[in-house]
């Protein structure tokens, strides 16, 4: 009774790491939209308004929720204080603050952080360029692991199960 | 000219320059006050104008006069400055960049030269930013006491003009005159003052807002020419007097317009003389016509804002420095 009962529990986990593994995906794919529409709102606001990036990041501040909005926040706080702090230096300083316990993995965050040396000292031409590029770059790579998570779900889930399974019987 | 009251914070100006610079700056006892200009130039000396003298920013720290002990300013720290002043929205100031210079919080502005980009003959953009003027910004409550008897009779403004050589204090004047003519006195009532500031010197707008005082009815048309926006005045808040820094040669047509709607005129002229700019092209229309019933003229020299003669309508000398 007690050895059907740890399998069953064995089995349950599991499965239950391989449904977490793959919506972890989801996680990912959905927190990469969301900086995509940041992206969006800042294309929005240097195309039609030329707001300067502190106002910028406050405006869209107001339009995120939760860890965007801290990052937005925290880096318009950080632009205005003028400490003498290069733009890449703010925008590496609060991604490691703010974004570090974001569901992108480590590849992500490292693009997240080069982000910084191409933004801050450009003219409007070519600020909107470097925005439209990040844009089409995030559209891509979010298509890319739309296709890849109905794959890697089955094979998450499907490992959970069996891996629990072969541990049961294993262990029986 | 007494001690200027605009600059009381000295990180409004140091905090525009790159960290090695504004380090630097930050270290030195220099009165800001007495500081017209900071100029920066790629691989060139940082070279401080100061009242009457020229000072550079040393390499070992402090200030020195020997060029060969002098603070050599490199491209990143020009790249910088230009991030900070910009407060890294270069994009933001793309109007201000064409036409040259950009005004920053406090008023100050900032010229710049470097690589001009152009587009049907007209500038498109400048790049490859290498070198900056920073003029700061003086506001000197009460250096126009002297003059304002002169330029208001019988509780009317007299259309005037303040002529004066480059660097001699015309626009803190004119700046002084507009708050006290705006704000009003004991003995007079204020007036409806319409400034247009079409290289925002005078109000130091920054995102719309003066960063300088120019008194409680006074409207200002920030970056707009001089032409439109007199025009735009008259049309929109019915001003009692329109003031303008700098005049040229082409603002003739402006004046008339300003004149025909009863407007007074209050405005400045690069220039030596009355007699010197009573020989100019145009303007010698404007002082043939007795458009401007006072002429205040600056002296040229070492300290700024020093009167030295005023003349009515008729170029009578009535009274002199």
């Amino acid at each position: 009774m007690v050895k059907l009962a740890a399998g069953i529990l064995i089995i349950f986990s599991c499965s239950a790491f391989g449904f977490l593994k793959a919506s972890e995906i989801y996680g990912r794919i959905k927190f990469l939209e969301n900086v995509k529409r940041m992206f969006t709102h800042l294309r929005g606001e240097i195309n039609y308004a030329k707001t300067p990036m502190m106002e910028a990041f406050y405006s869209i501040a107001q339009k995120e929720e939760g860890i965007l909005k801290d990052f937005c926040s925290g880096l318009a706080d950080e632009i205005g204080k003028m400490e003498g702090k290069s733009f890449r230096d703010i925008w590496i300083e609060i991604t490691d603050i703010s974004l570090t316990k974001s569901p992108m993995d480590k590849s992500d965050l490292e693009e997240f952080r080069a982000i910084g040396d191409k933004l801050g000292f450009q003219d409007y031409e070519m600020q909107l360029a470097v925005v439209d590029i990040e844009l089409e770059y995030l559209e891509e790579k979010i298509n890319n692991l739309k296709v890849e998570v109905f794959q890697k779900q089955k094979v998450y889930r499907a490992l959970g199960v069996f891996s629990g399974l072969m541990i049961t019987i294993l262990l029986i | 000219m007494k001690g200027c009251d605009k600059v009381k914070d000295i990180t409004e100006i140091t905090k525009l320059f790159s960290l090695e610079i504004k380090d630097r700056l930050d270290k030195l006892s220099l009165e800001f006050n007495k500081v017209y200009e900071i100029r920066l130039r790629v691989d060139q000396p940082l070279i401080i104008v100061r009242e009457n003298e020229e000072i550079f920013l040393a390499d070992k720290g402090g200030i020195t006069k020997n060029i060969n002990d002098a603070y050599i300013v490199t491209k990143k720290e020009l790249r910088e400055t230009v991030e900070y002043i910009s407060n890294f929205s270069l994009y933001a100031f793309e109007d201000e960049v064409k036409q040259g210079f950009l005004t920053v919080q406090g008023g100050h502005r900032v010229g710049i030269c470097g690589k001009v980009f152009l587009e049907s003959d007209n500038i498109k953009s400048i790049k490859y930013i290498s070198f900056i003027n920073i003029r700061i910004s003086h506001e000197i409550k009460g250096c126009a006491n002297k003059i304002i008897p002169y330029v208001v009779k019988e509780g009317a403004f007299l259309h005037t003009l303040i002529i004066s050589p480059p660097r001699c204090g015309k626009t803190t004047m004119l700046r002084d005159l507009i708050r006290q003519l705006s704000n009003g006195s004991s003995n007079t009532s204020g007036y409806n003052i319409g400034v247009v500031d079409e290289r925002s010197e005078l109000a130091g707008c920054y995102f719309g807002v003066p960063g300088n005082d120019l008194g409680i009815r006074t409207d200002v048309l920030d970056c707009c020419p001089k032409i439109k926006g007199i025009e735009l005045l008259i049309r929109s808040m019915s001003p009692d007097i329109i003031a303008v820094d700098e005049l040229g040669a082409g603002d003739y047509c402006a004046l008339n317009n300003a004149l025909f709607s009863g407007c007074k005129i209050l405005a400045t002229i690069h220039g030596t003389s009355l007699k010197e700019i009573a020989e100019k092209p145009v303007l010698a229309d404007i002082i043939k016509n007795n458009i401007f019933e006072r002429f205040i003229v600056l002296k040229s020299g070492k300290k700024a804002g020093v009167v030295s003669n005023i003349y009515d309508e008729n170029m009578n000398d009535i009274w002199e420095g």
